[in-house]
């Protein structure tokens, strides 16, 4: 039993501000993955677990520990390192050997519980090189191998992906996920890959500027994005993100982005009443947007071809606030199935959207509304 | 939840038992150095500047203070002022020839011919001699009666040239010892910067039509400059710190011809008893490596700045 | 197109050619030239070794007949025998490989512990230390061998090997040298480390140490030279025959010798045989440390 819980804890850099107030609870055999831009604390939550950075405030528990203070070594966890962090003079059997040496496990049993580990990760024919004669791959995998070896209770993973060559990456992340579910403790990823997150983790956490976003399933935080930093930043081609103007009529919300206007449903247009706010941001994901007959005019601006589906870059119309000016006005990509008819670059079209795809945001706090 | 953790207080004690815990192993491991260079490096250094104070009697060892009088005597005193004199001289004449030299062989050896190992360890070689090593091997060439030079001088008809016994020769003969036993370093140096110069500026020189000697005095002499440059002040620091070549050779002799400071500072400690007043002429030697020092720590320093 | 503007008849410039038989024939000229002035130079700074080597070999009057004497007659090796005998060259020998192997053990000793601490330990305090390390490359031995005298004798190091020794038991080049190494193991290495359970102390001798194998070769290479090679403070502090060192023992032998050079010569040979062959076994230590980088893929 090893979950982990964030309670209340910061970490303060002199006048930085590197973790917020973080709380968080990770149960027992989760595979969370901590997402967010660089810079927003993840690596620095993750230090904290590993007890390579003291929490300026606040306390960690694993196991339901208060561990706050126990030095790294005590802590029951093991952790890859995004450089792999391989001792570059130690063949890959005595990297593997090296954290059972240190207690005191006896040679005869080291050797076989790195054979078991090896095994594990198909790196039976390597043990005798030096990290300097493997590809990254399988370095990778050493470092996996060597985490793996104490059986710990809980698994640190530092962006362990991201010096991999994108084939080798999918190969891997499969097998992260596989050796979770066999291994059945608890993992704890950080990356600022959202695909990355969205495969992987039972949950994620999205995490900015030292603050805790949102946490939740892969889909609910799709779907649910809980602010609009979530909301840009979980999702490729990312959301769609346009202002609006709010129009009070006959009790209901009409909502007016260029020249283009449409009605709020009625249990929604309560809500954003109740707000009392003159803008609102509206949410639409690329592949909810419609092109055909809608509310919204537009004119295309490029189509980008992937095989087996498209980009279509739009510029909404009337939202190009000074004339003559090449800044564009207010862009939204659809996302179309290569077998839908495309449009032509300059091509005047329609947008639309079904109403339960919509995604409202307070645009000054960033917060959601929902109906 | 415990959002406010109750067990601050017991934290704060862990810590800084971990601190302390820290600073107690960082103690233990510089203890050793700390101990050796207080003993040996700053208790001396500071003892050295008070025995400068006072004056020994040249018969019993009873120490009088004196305050500065020494210090103005030592520096005023002829015989102290040759030394510095003559340091200077030995200085101007090991440290350009041997520059010159190594960066000459340095050249030399800086290209790609078959065999080019040997030269290279040969014009390395006399890292490995001492300065007794290398003062006794000058005997066999400058020796009246058995040396090289003398056999060959009087072969032709000629009358041998007392080196070491002629206040002319000594420093010279002197100075000779000395490049030579800091040729190999030298070269080593030199060559190793040599080898750093990006070999794509060459190849555009001569794209440009650039000969050999602008080449040389372009490209290799700005870029080289700042090891030559730093080698120049550590030959001249070590200089200073002459002290063998004159013990085995000249003894400070022909008429002090050769009585550099260090050897001045030796002789008037343990040959005159006057411990006073060769710590007046340390200090004097101290400042003058200080300076220089703080001119090689500038020129390490743009060295990093520039990119070596 | 600006080609069009150039007329037509304007003649073109044919740039000087080479045929190839004259630039094989020019280059191996040069390279012959080269060899001349290489070894014109290797002669010349052998000369003072191969005459001291040539010398050894003479008896008295045959060393006055030049140029005879650059050839030695008959190769008589016994003067080597001799000067074991006559001298104390084969104690001296010994001490000095004592004394340097001890100063050299204890500098990378002392070096490896402190370049640790300025690498990898915060402290208050730190940088006052770090200054005082710096501040001892200042002050150099000579300024200090009054007070150092002194301090031997109320020790009773006089002729002792710890007066040899101690003194030299740190050194501030030496730890910035290792520091530096230290300093170029990455981060995550320590973490590492940290996580697979080793504290401090295992973490140096199990990952930083041989990291900065390069670096310690390097610095145990220099200290040894730098060691067998001193001259001032060995002649200050010994005056037995037992405690005496190699390059003291050269400097007895010349004094009490004048008659007899050549055993004078081959005592120099003698005493210089053992740095010469160190020195060509760990050269390529020595270059590579101070070449490479600690730490690579």
């Amino acid at each position: 039993m090893a979950g982990v819980s964030f309670n209340g804890t910061s970490k303060h850099f002199d006048d930085v501000v590197a973790l917020d107030q973080l709380d968080l609870e990770i149960p027992d055999g989760e595979f969370l993955v901590l997402v967010g831009p660089s810079g927003c604390g993840k690596s620095t939550a993750l230090r904290i677990i590993a007890g390579l950075e003291e929490a300026t405030e606040g306390t960690l528990h694993i196991g339901g520990v208060d561990v706050t203070d126990v030095e790294p070594q005590h802590r029951d966890l093991a952790m890859v390192f995004q450089s792999y962090a391989l001792y570059p003079h130690k063949t890959v059997r005595q990297n593997i050997e090296f954290p059972l040496k240190s207690r005191k496990v006896p040679p005869a049993d080291r050797r076989a519980e790195a054979e078991t580990a090896a095994t594990m990760l198909g790196l039976g024919e390597l043990m005798d090189r030096r990290p300097g004669q493997l590809s990254g791959g399988q370095r990778q995998r050493v470092a996996l191998a060597r985490a793996l070896v104490r059986r710990p209770e809980v698994f640190l993973m530092d962006e362990p992906l991201s010096n991999l060559d994108a084939k080798t990456r999918v190969q891997t992340r499969a097998e992260l996920s596989e050796l979770h579910a066999t291994l059945g403790a608890t993992f704890i990823y950080v990356t600022h890959d959202q695909v990355e997150a969205m495969t992987m983790g039972t949950r994620i956490a999205v995490l900015d500027q030292g603050r805790l976003q949102q946490v939740g399933a892969p889909d609910d935080v799709y779907d649910r994005p809980a602010n609009l930093f979530v909301a840009g930043f979980i999702g490729s081609p990312p959301m769609n993100i346009v202002e609006a103007a709010v129009e009070r009529i006959d009790g209901g919300i009409r909502l007016a982005i260029g020249t283009g206007a449409f009605d709020l449903p009625e249990s929604w247009g309560a809500a954003v009443s109740a707000t009392g706010i003159e803008r609102v941001a509206i949410g639409i994901r690329p592949e909810h947007l419609r092109i055909g007959d809608g509310p919204i005019d537009g004119v295309v601006r490029t189509v980008e071809s992937l095989g087996h589906e498209r980009h279509i870059v739009c510029e909404l119309a009337g939202t190009d606030h000074r004339p003559g000016d090449l800044v564009p006005g207010d862009l939204v990509i659809v996302r179309q199935s290569a077998d839908d008819p495309a449009p032509r670059m300059g091509e005047a079209i329609h947008l639309g959207a079904e109403a339960r795809h919509l995604h409202l945001f307070d645009p000054d706090s960033g917060e959601r509304i929902d109906p | 939840m415990n959002r406010r953790p109750v067990n601050d207080r017991a934290r704060t004690r862990t810590r800084t038992r971990r601190r302390w815990r820290e600073r107690g192993l960082a103690f233990t491991l510089l203890l050793p150095s700390l101990l050796v260079f207080g003993v040996f490096v700053f208790y001396p250094f500071a003892r050295t500047f008070w025995l400068g104070f006072f004056e020994t009697d040249p018969f019993g060892g009873r120490r009088t203070f004196v305050g500065l009088d020494q210090y103005t005597d030592t520096l005023t005193s002829s015989s102290f002022r040759n030394s510095l004199w003559v340091t200077l001289k030995f200085t101007l004449l090991t440290v350009p020839t041997g520059l010159a030299l190594g960066l000459g062989l340095a050249i030399l050896a800086h290209q790609k011919l078959r065999g080019m190992g040997f030269y290279r360890t040969v014009f390395s070689s006399t890292v490995a001699t001492s300065v007794a090593v290398a003062s006794l091997m000058f005997i066999s060439l400058l020796s009246p009666s058995v040396g090289l030079i003398n056999q060959a001088i009087r072969w032709f008809g000629g009358e041998p040239i007392f080196f070491l016994q002629s206040p002319g020769w000594a420093l010279v003969a002197i100075s000779a010892v000395t490049v030579w036993q800091n040729l190999g370093i030298i070269f080593i140096v030199t060559s190793a910067g040599l080898q750093s110069l990006p070999d794509d500026l060459y190849e555009s020189a001569r794209l440009d039509g650039a000969s050999a000697w602008s080449r040389f005095v372009d490209i290799t002499v700005p870029l080289l400059s700042p090891t030559l440059l730093f080698g120049f002040v550590v030959l001249t620091i070590t200089s200073f710190q002459t002290f063998g070549q004159v013990d085995l050779l000249t003894n400070g002799g022909p008429l002090e011809a050769t009585n550099l400071i260090v050897f001045s500072i030796f002789e008037t400690a343990f040959r005159d008893f006057n411990p006073g007043s060769a710590a007046a002429q340390a200090v004097v030697l101290f400042f003058i490596v200080l300076v220089l020092t703080a001119v090689q720590f500038k020129i390490l320093e743009r060295r990093v700045f520039y990119g070596r | 197109m600006a080609v069009e503007t150039i007329p037509a008849s304007a003649p073109r410039a044919v740039p000087p050619t080479v045929s190839p038989e004259r630039r094989r024939r020019r280059r191996r000229v040069r390279s012959f030239l080269n060899y001349v002035a290489l070894t014109i130079a290797a002669v010349v700074v052998l000369t003072p070794i191969y005459v001291t080597i040539a010398f050894s070999l003479q008896t008295g009057p045959q060393a006055l007949q030049f140029p005879g004497s650059m050839w030695p007659g008959e190769l008589d090796l016994s003067v080597f025998r001799r000067v074991f005998e006559v001298s104390g060259i084969g104690r001296y020998l010994f001490n000095s490989a004592l004394v340097a192997a001890l100063i050299t053990v204890g500098q990378v000793l002392t070096s490896i512990t402190a370049a640790y601490v300025f690498a990898e330990l915060e402290f208050k305090g730190r940088n006052l230390l770090f200054v005082a390390f710096l501040a001892t490359l200042m002050v150099p031995a000579e300024v200090t061998i009054v007070a150092n005298y002194d301090t031997i004798v109320s020790f009773g190091w006089l002729d002792s090997y710890q007066g040899l020794v101690v003194p030299f038991l740190a050194t501030a080049f030496g730890t910035f040298l290792i520091r530096q190494a230290f300093m170029g193991i990455p981060r995550d290495l320590r973490d590492a480390a940290k996580l697979d359970g080793y504290g401090h102390m295992g973490f140096l001798w199990s990952v930083a140490v041989p990291l900065a194998r390069p670096a310690i070769a390097a610095l145990s290479v220099f200290s040894f030279l730098l060691a067998w090679n001193q001259y001032l403070w060995p002649l200050l502090i010994t005056n037995d025959d037992d405690f005496r060192t190699v390059q003291i023992g050269l400097r007895t032998l010349a004094s009490s010798n004048i008659t007899e050079f050549n055993l004078v010569f081959a005592g120099t040979v003698v005493a210089s045989i053992p740095i010469f062959v160190l020195l060509i076994v760990f050269q390529k230590q020595l270059v590579r440390g101070l070449t490479s980088g600690a730490v690579k893929g």
